[in-house]
């Protein structure tokens, strides 16, 4: 019998390269905000189209990726009639279901929170937007057969901490979100199977989500009563119950885990501090909020009024739209500054809620450049 | 093969006090004040318990006050860091505040081109390092390697986990590492390139529990 450790050894190399390799050399990159783990930013320019390239797509993780395994096992047990454990041949032959989604860290944009707290200092470009396929994770709770005082779904993955003195990356999802059908155990990623970075051979997608509960490399769901315990739970990803003044300490107990991700709009181009020839400007970013729609987009030139932009991409949730402003210009220094409403009415915040560990910005983003004659 | 692993050992050993005399540009002791402790060089401190665990570019973007910076060094010293003692750590959370407080200029993250990214992860041809002796690699791995990185490789005080990592498919790197040294890993100049992949084909078999 063929061991998996096997396959990497007796010639899948091709296979395997061709996973880790599907870059194209014609892309530009990605911004490294971190080397060892790899945590890398999407540049903002790349925030113009309705989807992301996978070569140029944010890449997160704790501790880094395990090694490039195809043969890893996802075990489902806990407060279940009967465990189960699938493969990535198992996982195939199930009803696929594909959905577009944007995929957002809930650190986005810690570096822009003032005062400054610790964690990676993302600016803009820990977000991107993909097709996600796979199996709806209802489907294989289905067959497990969930016990009915079963509250939570743990998530476990194949990575790591360097030590076993650092907690290990746990998370759960309550399981009304675990059987919403919008909730997958994703396969692919923009058509193609999911490269290391992004998890393979399968990761959990839960669209409207923060990215710390789209779990990669994903071996293990358990049923229980509880959240899942240690750090990355009962501290880590928690936002303050009531808006705190910037700076201020805060109680655990006044602070709740952080879910869905909040309304939001991007500029991609022009570039603050960018230059442009006077004549025809375009105005262009995207804009995404949840679970719930964009309904609109308003982009403010200079001290001119707030005007709707041309939206791309259809009004559904879960998906960012592209937006388009156009105008002509005089050469000189111009702002412009974007929002976004959603379906529900609700506003993108002119200013970010501060909070000690830096989640979720999403004030207006603004951006100055010079027209040139 | 005995007396090759003993060489190792006496080479290893060799290493390890190496390792141990202050690097180049370290501030050194002060002579004949025996009741005051030498000044610790909070650079290399940071080089060795810090960045076996993560690059020193996380470090450099952060602008923090002192106190955050003391928050931090003490949650990374409960996570792990081998810092010795308490004088250790304020050394480092006091430099760190110095050099990247709220104040420090913007940080620059480089764009690094996409084939690269991908090419960091991937694996490598094994080549000269090919081999199926696992259990000679198990043998090697308990004299040489389990005193830091933990009995079943999972991680220790000083070493980090090797259990299930792209590096163990890049051979090439993991014997420059090897070699070399790192942080506070002495170098093993003296391993052949088929005791190296002995090693990592034992390493390839250990699974992380559940």
């Amino acid at each position: 019998m063929l061991r998996r450790r096997d396959l990497l050894g007796l010639g899948a190399w091709s296979a395997a390269a061709g996973l880790l390799l599907r870059a194209r050399a014609d892309e530009d990159g990605l911004l490294q905000a971190v080397a060892t783990p790899q945590d890398l930013e999407t540049p903002l320019g790349f925030f113009d189209r309705l989807i992301t390239p996978t070569s140029v797509f944010f890449v997160r993780s704790h501790f880094g990726p395990p090694s490039l395994d195809l043969g890893r096992r996802l075990t489902i047990d806990g407060m279940v009639g009967k465990p189960l454990e699938l493969g990535l041949a198992d996982l195939e032959k199930l009803p696929q279901v594909t959905l577009t989604a944007v995929l957002q860290c809930a650190g986005n944009g810690r570096a822009l929170h003032e005062p400054r707290v610790p964690g990676v200092q993302w600016r803009h470009g820990a977000m991107g937007q993909a097709t996600w396929t796979g199996v709806r994770l209802k489907d294989l709770l289905d067959k497990v057969g969930v016990a009915p005082d079963a509250r939570h779904v743990r998530l476990a993955g194949a990575d790591r901490a360097p030590k076993p003195t650092v907690p290990k990356y746990l998370r759960s999802i309550p399981l009304a979100r675990a059987l919403d059908p919008t909730t997958l155990v994703a396969l692919r990623m923009n058509g193609e199977p999911l490269t290391l970075a992004h998890g393979a051979p399968f990761r959990l997608v839960v669209p409207g989500w923060a990215g710390d509960h789209w779990i990669k490399w994903l071996t293990h769901l358990r049923l229980q009563k509880d959240e899942a315990e240690g750090f990355f739970m009962n501290t880590a990803y928690k936002l303050p119950k009531t808006p705190v003044a910037p700076g201020a300490a805060v109680p655990p107990e006044q602070m709740q885990s952080l879910s869905t991700i909040p309304i939001k709009s991007i500029i991609a181009r022009p570039a603050d501090g960018a230059s442009s020839k006077a004549g025809a400007q375009e105005i262009v970013g995207v804009a995404f909020s949840g679970e719930a729609a964009i309904d609109k987009v308003e982009v403010r030139v200079n001290d001119g009024p707030f005007v709707a932009a041309k939206l791309e991409g259809p009004s559904v949730p879960f998906a960012w739209r592209v937006f388009r402003h156009r105008f002509e210009a005089k050469p000189g220094k111009h702002t412009a500054v974007a929002r976004a409403i959603d379906v529900k009415g609700v506003m993108q915040p002119e200013t970010a809620v501060w909070n000690p560990s830096g989640y979720f910005w999403n004030a207006w983003h603004r951006v100055q450049w010079e027209v040139v004659a | 093969m005995r007396s090759a692993c003993l060489l190792l050992v006496v080479a290893m050993t060799v290493a390890c006090r190496k390792s141990e005399s202050p690097p180049d540009g370290a501030v050194q002791p002060a002579a004949s004040t025996s009741a005051v402790a030498p000044p610790l060089d909070p650079a290399l401190l940071v080089r060795d318990n810090c960045t076996s665990c993560h690059s020193d570019d996380l470090i450099a973007q952060q602008r923090l006050t002192a106190a955050q910076w003391t928050k931090v060094v003490t949650k990374m010293h409960g996570w792990g860091s081998p810092l010795a003692d308490q004088r250790e750590l304020d050394a480092v959370a006091a430099w760190l505040a110095g050099k990247y407080g709220p104040t420090a200029g913007p940080h620059a993250m480089p764009l690094v081109g996409a084939a690269a990214v991908a090419a960091a992860l991937s694996p490598q041809p094994d080549g000269p390092f090919s081999s199926t002796d696992v259990a000679g690699g198990k043998t090697l791995f308990a004299q040489l390697c389990t005193a830091c990185h933990g009995p079943e490789a999972q991680g220790d005080k000083l070493g980090v986990n090797l259990v299930d990592r792209p590096l163990l498919f890049r051979a090439a790197d993991v014997a420059r590492t090897v070699r070399t040294g790192r942080g506070k890993m002495p170098p093993f100049p003296a391993l052949t390139d088929p005791q190296i992949g002995a090693i990592l084909s034992y390493l390839r078999t250990l699974r992380p529990a559940l």
